[in-house]
């Protein structure tokens, strides 16, 4: 744990909220873009990061100093929003498949493909990884976006997703080929509307 | 086509995490295979487009956003949150009142159970009353009490059940054995009307049953006329005995005890399933009843053990030997041992020589007659002189004591002892003793 961040912390269980505020800024953009890539929804992840600081927040004098202070605040908000996509899952799946049975979302307006303008590009293929990803269950989905998004070792990904690094070198394995399985199939589909 | 095996190998070798001589394996096989170039390609492919997707990022007023929610919820850290939980009363005030309730939680209960036996007799007389007849409660009732009770209430009527065995308790059953045996009948009649389930509790009246010790000497000491005596006196004194005798091995002891008891012209009866722990050398404690053994006779018994203790193994001798008059509770215990109703202990009828007369007499001349053809029979006096009776083998049983067997009413052995005991003869004794292992 960065000295700074211990000395936040000190300060936040003296009564100073500012301190947690200054935890808040740093930590902020990171947890949020996981936090969004895992859930697909900015306003959903917007509150799940929140709940996260507020969880963190009133629970600090519990944070063991065992661990960098982010990959404890990473577990609170990881495992909420992995719960959350478990929750919707359940509700898509009692309401229907809102991509198609077993189809590869098609992205949301495949004759943008074909506009040469590079924005326009990265907006598509961040769809397409976006939609793939969503396809993913969503412990799967968590730990590749902790290894390529977050650049996170095995050992640090187990300790926030509470599982042994065999469990996480075997489900980066099979996420990486789910994956790989799914955007061929996307790549596929869009040539052939081609 | 790649195994799961290497496909493994390979997306490890993309994150970076496989190790030194891993890592070279791995680009080995690169080397050599292009469907694994191809398949490393792939991964890396994807990697680098989740890398490449945009980084979101949360608004500068993020932080304030929370810090707000943490006032609008009032929300306390760790550490305030632990002041606010702090307890109002001083820890004291707790251990203090932890104490009190464990105090009043075993006074209650020592009194309670203190308090439950009295209760509980109080409530059985209280129903004995009203159930029994008048000269039951004449029995019950000293005579003091009831000159100054005329009209028994319920209470009263309780308080006179304890006086009775005090009574009994402090006279003795020597001096008075028909208070002894009132006070028993007592306690079973209570038992019986109770309509409670009988407890430990209830016995309270057995267990002051107190017995006089008659006499405790060693065998070993028996030569001498003093205690031979004394020994002799005491048997006199009763008709029926209880004796304690303890050995090392009980095995031997039995060994020892039969080889004396045939001797002076008792059979032991050895019940089947003693025999066998007998045999087996198990440890185990042995019972021997007998109801046919004169004073003279068990004097004389106790006196040969005493002898063939002296030439014994010191390490295989007898303790010492502890003489007490039979009380109810040991007449239970044969009847326990023996398996069969109290009411039917006493032996059948029997005329001289050992004659059944509630047996027709032709029953016996067909015994005697196939005795006879067998060889067994009495042999054919001599002429001019005259057939001395003979009496019945006489014979002592031995059960297991401890582990006292299951279903002693099944044992052939205690069935045939039954079958065949004589009626008690005159100056006979009833002797139950126990040799137990030390």
């Amino acid at each position: 744990m960065s000295g700074d961040d211990d000395r936040l912390i000190a300060d936040c269980l003296k009564g100073q909220t500012a301190a947690f505020g200054e935890l808040v800024r740093r930590y902020q953009d990171r947890l949020f873009n996981t936090v969004f890539r895992l859930v697909d929804s900015a306003e959903d992840a917007q509150d799940v990061v929140q709940e996260a600081f507020l969880h963190a927040y009133q629970s600090l004098d519990r944070f063991k100093r065992e661990s960098q202070f982010f990959t404890w605040l990473y577990r609170i908000a990881v495992n909420s929003a992995i719960s959350l996509k478990r929750k919707q899952r359940i509700v898509v799946s009692l309401h229907g498949d809102r991509e198609g049975q077993g189809g590869v979302p098609e992205p949301h307006d495949v004759s943008e493909l074909s506009q040469p303008d590079l924005v326009l590009e990265r907006a598509d293929e961040e769809r397409r990884i976006q939609a793939a990803l969503n396809r993913l269950s969503p412990e799967h989905r968590a730990v590749l976006i902790l290894k390529d998004l977050e650049d996170q070792k095995y050992e640090t990904m187990a300790e926030i997703l509470q599982v042994p690094i065999g469990t996480i070198r075997s489900r980066l394995h099979r996420a990486r080929l789910e994956l790989r399985e799914v955007l061929e199939k996307t790549t596929q589909k869009i040539e052939g509307r081609r | 086509m790649l195994s799961d095996q290497v496909r493994q190998l390979l997306a490890t070798y993309v994150d970076g995490e496989l190790p030194a001589r891993q890592r070279e394996a791995a680009s080995r096989l690169l080397e050599q295979s292009a469907e694994a170039r191809e398949f490393v390609r792939q991964l890396e492919a994807d990697a680098a487009a989740l890398r490449r997707l945009p980084r979101r990022q949360l608004g500068p007023e993020f932080p304030q956003k929370v810090l707000s929610v943490i006032d609008d919820r009032r929300l306390h850290g760790a550490r305030r949150a632990k002041l606010a939980r702090s307890p109002i009363y001083p820890a004291w005030i707790g251990v203090a009142a932890a104490a009190a309730v464990l105090f009043v939680v075993g006074v209650g209960a020592t009194l309670y159970f203190y308090s439950l036996p009295e209760h509980q007799q109080k409530v059985a007389v209280a129903r004995n009353d009203t159930n029994q007849s008048a000269k039951t409660s004449d029995l019950r009732t000293p005579r003091k009490e009831k000159e100054n009770s005329p009209a028994p209430t319920k209470e009263k009527s309780a308080q006179p059940k304890s006086s009775a065995s005090k009574d009994v308790a402090e006279n003795g059953d020597k001096s008075n054995p028909a208070a002894n045996q009132t006070a028993l009948e007592f306690t079973t009649d209570a038992n019986v009307s109770m309509e409670t389930a009988p407890t430990r509790r209830l016995e309270v009246f057995k267990e002051l049953e107190q017995v006089e010790l008659a006499l405790s000497l060693a065998l070993r000491d028996l030569d001498q006329p003093r205690l031979q005596e004394r020994l002799r006196e005491t048997l006199k004194d009763d008709k029926a005995f209880h004796l304690d005798l303890t050995c090392a091995s009980t095995a031997k002891g039995l060994d020892r005890l039969q080889a004396v008891f045939q001797v002076k012209g008792i059979k032991l009866l050895i019940d089947k399933a003693a025999l066998t722990r007998w045999q087996k050398g198990l440890k185990t404690h042995y019972a021997l009843y007998s109801e046919d053994v004169t004073p003279e006779e068990l004097t004389a018994i106790l006196q040969a053990l005493g002898a063939d203790d002296k030439k014994a193994d010191p390490k295989q001798r007898f303790n010492k030997i502890i003489i007490n008059h039979l009380t109810p509770a040991n007449r239970g215990e044969i009847c326990t041992l023996l398996g069969v109703d109290p009411r039917n202990m006493a032996a059948k009828p029997k005329g001289p020589l050992g004659v059944d007369i509630t047996q027709p007499l032709s029953k016996k001349t067909e015994e005697q007659l196939a005795d006879s053809l067998a060889g067994k029979g009495a042999p054919r006096p001599a002429p001019g002189k005259a057939v001395a009776p003979k009496g019945p083998d006489r014979v002592a049983l031995i059960l297991s004591y401890n582990p006292v067997r299951i279903s002693p009413a099944s044992s052939k052995e205690v069935k045939q002892f039954l079958a065949t005991r004589p009626g008690q003869r005159p100056g006979a004794l009833q002797i139950l003793l126990v040799l137990r292992g030390s």
